[in-house]
C-alpha cells in the first residue's frame, strides 16, 4: 500500500463517524429532492379543508402562510417536513447522547437510521405530511426537560400537539413515564392544565380560518373518528385500526426506537426492524 | 470429520462430484423458456454469421464475454443446449471448489478435510445450483464462481492483483458480480495490506474478456457501452425477485429508484463502519458470513432484481451455516423460498404469492441482519468497556 494511501485511510478511520455524518446528511438531502415533484393521488384531500377534516387548525394556518413563499404550497410543506426530518435526527442523536455519552457510534448510527428511515422518508417528503416536524418539537421538549427546564418543554410539546393532534398521546405517555420526578398533585394538575390549554388553543386557532371555536374543538379529536381523505366515519373497526397505525406510525417509530436504544429494552433488533418495515408497508399500501 | 484423511477426502470429493454431475445431467434435456426464446436464437444468429464478427454484431441483452463463449460453443459439434449447460456446470465445480478451499482455511488440523467436503457438497447439491446450470441453462454459476474466485484470492490468499483481475472477469460476465465488491472494499480498508491501485486490473480484465468482440469489430469501449445500454433497460422497482420492493411494486421507479440504491449504500456503509469500529478479530468464517450478508443486502434492497440475482448469497449462506448453527434454519428457508420462486417462474410449479415469498425472505434477511450487525455492535461495546444502560 502507498504511504499516502495509508495516511488517507488512517485519517478517514480516525474521523470515520464525522465523515459518516456528513455523507449521510448530504445523501439524505439528495434523496429528498427527488420526490418533491411527485404526489400521491389523495394529496389534495390533506389540504382542502373539507368537512370533518382531520388536519389541525395550526396546520391549515401554516398552509395559508406558505402561499406567500415563491414556490408551490405542497413543495413548501414538503420542505418543512425535510426540516422536521433533519431536526428529528439531530434531536435523536442528542437524546441518545444523554444516556450514552461515550458511545459515539450509537449516536451517529441513530442519526443515520433516523434520516434513512423509510417511514420518515415516505411520510414526509413523499406524502407531504409534517409529522416529523411535530415529532421534532416533541423531542425538543423532551431534551429540554432532561436539562431540568420546565416551561419551554411544555410550550414545545403544546405546539407539537397543536400541529399534529395525535402527539397528545405521546405527551401524556411522556408525563406518565416521568411521574416519579414530581409530586402526585403536580402530575395531575400538570396533565389537566396541559389538556385544557391545548383544547382552548385548538379552538382559538380556528378563528383566523373563519371557523368557529366549537369547530376547532371538534377538529382536535376528528383524527380519531374520521377518514382524513373522505371525511367519513370509518366503515369497519379494521379501517380504524389501520388508520391509527398510519397516523401514529411515524411518531411511534421514532419514539419507540429512541426508547429501545436509550433503555436497551428486551426487544430484539429483529423485532424492531420488522415493526418498522410493517409500518413502511402500511404507508406504501396507502400511497401507491 | 476427525476420521477424514487426505486420501479419504479425495475419494469423497470424487463421489460428490460424480453425484453432482449426474443430478445435472438428468436436467440436460430440459429446455427452459430462456433457452427457447433467447439462447437458442442467439446461438443460431452467431452460427449463421459464422465468424468472430458475430460477437460484435450481437444485439441482445448479455455482455460480450458471455456471447463470446456462446460463439465458441457454436464451433463445437455438440447441440447448443448441452454445450451451454456444460459451461455453467464447469463453473459450478469451480465455485464448489473455491468455497471448499475457503472452508478448509477455517481449521488448521485434520478437521479441515471434513469442513471442505461438507462445503463442497453443500454447493454442488444446492438445488438452486442444480436447477440453474443443469435445467435452465443460466449463467449464474459463471459470474458467481469468478466473484468467489476474487474473494478467495483477495481475502484468503491475500493476492490482490489476481483477485481484482478475477473480479474484473466476474463483472465482465455479469454486472451482478458487483455484489462481492462491498466485502472486498471493507477488507481493503480494514487490513490496509494492498493498494487501491490494484483495482486498475478490473478494466484490464474486462478488456481482455471483450477481446473477441473487439477483434470482431467492436470499439474498445464496447464493454462500457453495453453496460450503459443494459443499466436502464428494466426500470422497475420489483422485477420478480421477492425482496422488499414486492410490497411497493406500484411505486414509480423514476422517483424511488435512486432512493432504493442509496438506502442500500447507507446500509452497507453502516456495516462497514461497524466492522472497522468493532475491534473484533475476524476469522475466515466471519468473512464468508459477511460476504453472504452483503450480497443478500444488495439483492434485498436494490431495485430491479431478477429472481436469480441472489445466487451468490444462496451459495455462501449454507457454507456459512456450517460454522454458525444459528444460520442453518435461515439458510434452509432462503434456499426453499428461492427454489419455489424459480420453480413457479420456469418449471410450471403451483404458484405461491410473491407477497408470501417476500415476507419469508424479509424475515430471513432481518434475522441475518440482526445477527451480523448485532454481533458486531456487541463486540464494539465489549471492546470499548461499555455496558447496556
Amino acid at each position: 500500500m502507498l504511504k499516502t494511501e495509508r495516511k488517507l485511510i488512517d485519517f478517514i478511520e480516525k474521523h470515520m463517524l464525522i465523515f459518516q455524518m456528513f455523507l449521510v446528511s448530504a445523501l439524505a438531502l439528495y434523496i429528498r429532492r427527488i420526490p418533491i415533484w411527485w404526489n400521491t393521488d389523495d394529496v389534495a384531500a390533506y389540504f382542502d379543508f373539507h368537512e370533518n377534516c382531520t388536519q389541525s387548525g395550526l396546520y391549515y394556518l401554516l398552509v395559508r402562510a406558505v402561499q406567500y413563499l415563491p414556490m408551490l404550497p405542497v413543495h413548501s410543506i414538503k420542505w418543512i417536513s425535510v426540516i422536521g426530518d433533519f431536526g428529528t435526527a439531530v434531536l435523536c442523536l442528542l437524546l441518545v447522547q444523554g444516556k450514552n455519552r461515550d458511545n459515539r457510534l450509537l449516536q451517529v448510527f441513530c442519526y443515520t437510521l433516523c434520516l434513512f428511515s423509510p417511514v420518515m422518508f415516505l411520510r414526509g417528503v413523499a406524502w407531504a405530511q409534517i409529522d416529523s416536524f411535530a415529532v421534532m418539537l416533541f423531542l425538543l421538549g423532551w431534551l429540554l426537560w432532561e436539562k431540568n427546564i420546565r416551561i419551554v418543554p411544555g410550550v414545545c410539546m403544546l405546539l407539537s400537539a397543536l400541529l399534529y393532534p395525535c402527539m397528545l398521546f405521546f405527551v401524556f405517555w411522556f408525563l406518565w413515564s416521568r411521574r416519579e420526578e414530581m409530586k402526585e398533585s403536580t402530575f395531575w394538575i400538570g396533565n389537566l392544565g396541559f389538556l385544557s390549554v391545548w383544547l382552548i388553543l385548538c379552538g382559538l386557532v380556528f378563528l383566523p380560518l373563519e371557523k368557529s371555536f366549537s369547530e376547532g374543538l371538534k377538529n382536535s379529536l376528528a383524527w380519531l373518528t374520521y377518514d382524513p381523505v373522505t371525511g367519513q366515519s370509518f366503515a369497519t373497526g379494521l379501517d380504524w385500526v389501520l388508520e391509527m397505525l398510519v397516523t401514529l406510525g411515524l411518531p411511534g417509530s421514532v419514539i419507540g426506537g429512541l426508547e429501545f436504544v436509550r433503555r436497551q429494552r428486551k426487544v430484539s433488533a429483529f423485532a424492531v426492524l420488522l415493526v418498522h418495515f410493517l409500518i413502511t408497508v402500511l404507508f406504501g399500501s396507502r400511497m401507491f | 470429520m476427525d476420521k477424514i484423511t487426505k486420501k479419504n477426502f479425495r475419494a469423497i470429493i470424487a463421489t460428490i462430484s460424480a453425484a453432482g454431475l449426474i443430478l445435472r445431467f438428468i436436467g440436460f434435456p430440459f429446455e427452459s423458456v430462456d433457452y427457447e426464446q433467447c439462447l437458442s436464437s442467439w446461438t443460431e444468429q452467431l452460427k449463421a454469421i459464422g465468424n468472430i464478427s458475430a460477437v460484435s454484431a450481437f444485439a441482445g441483452d448479455y455482455n460480450y464475454p458471455y456471447i463470446s463463449i456462446l460463439y465458441f460453443l457454436t464451433l463445437l459439434p455438440i447441440p447448443s443446449l448441452y454445450s451451454i449447460k456444460m459451461v455453467s456446470v464447469l463453473f459450478d465445480f469451480l465455485e464448489a471448489g473455491l468455497l471448499s478451499a475457503t472452508a478448509m482455511h477455517v481449521a488448521e488440523d485434520d478437521r479441515r478435510y471434513g469442513l471442505g467436503a461438507i462445503a463442497y457438497a453443500l454447493v454442488l447439491f444446492n438445488p438452486l445450483a442444480v436447477l440453474n446450470s443443469g435445467y435452465l441453462a443460466q449463467c449464474e454459476s459463471i459470474w458467481t464462481a469468478l466473484g468467489l474466485l476474487s474473494f478467495y484470492l483477495v481475502i484468503v490468499k491475500e493476492k490482490p492483483g489476481w483477485g481484482m483481475f478475477a473480479f474484473g472477469m466476474a463483472i465482465a460476465m455479469k454486472l451482478q458480480a458487483v455484489f462481492i465488491l462491498p466485502i472486498l472494499l471493507v477488507f481493503y480498508f480494514y487490513k490496509k495490506k494492498f493498494s487501491i491501485l490494484h483495482m486498475l486490473w478490473i478494466p484490464v480484465a474486462i478488456e481482455v474478456l471483450c477481446l473477441p468482440a473487439i477483434i470482431g469489430g467492436s470499439g474498445w469501449d464496447s464493454a462500457i457501452s453495453q453496460y450503459l445500454h443494459l443499466l436502464g433497460e428494466y426500470p422497475f422497482l420489483f422485477y420478480y425477485y421477492p425482496n422488499i420492493w414486492t410490497f411497493f411494486r406500484e411505486a414509480p421507479y423514476y422517483v424511488f429508484g435512486t432512493a432504493a440504491i442509496l438506502f442500500t449504500f447507507v446500509t452497507l456503509l453502516l456495516f462497514a463502519v461497524l466492522f472497522i469500529k468493532s475491534g473484533k478479530k475476524f476469522y475466515m468464517q466471519n468473512y464468508v458470513q459477511y460476504a453472504a450478508w452483503t450480497a443478500m443486502t444488495c439483492t434485498m434492497l436494490l431495485p430491479c432484481m431478477h429472481e436469480r440475482y441472489n445466487y451468490m448469497a444462496e451459495m455462501l449462506l449454507p457454507v456459512s451455516a456450517i460454522f454458525d448453527k444459528k444460520l442453518r434454519i435461515p439458510a434452509l428457508a432462503l434456499i426453499l423460498i428461492s427454489v419455489q420462486c424459480i420453480g413457479q417462474q420456469f418449471l410450471a410449479w403451483a404458484p405461491v404469492s410473491y407477497y408470501a415469498l417476500a415476507a419469508g425472505n424479509i424475515i430471513v434477511y432481518f434475522y441475518f441482519t440482526a445477527h451480523c450487525l448485532g454481533g458486531l455492535y456487541r463486540e464494539y461495546r465489549k471492546n470499548e468497556g461499555m455496558t447496556a444502560c
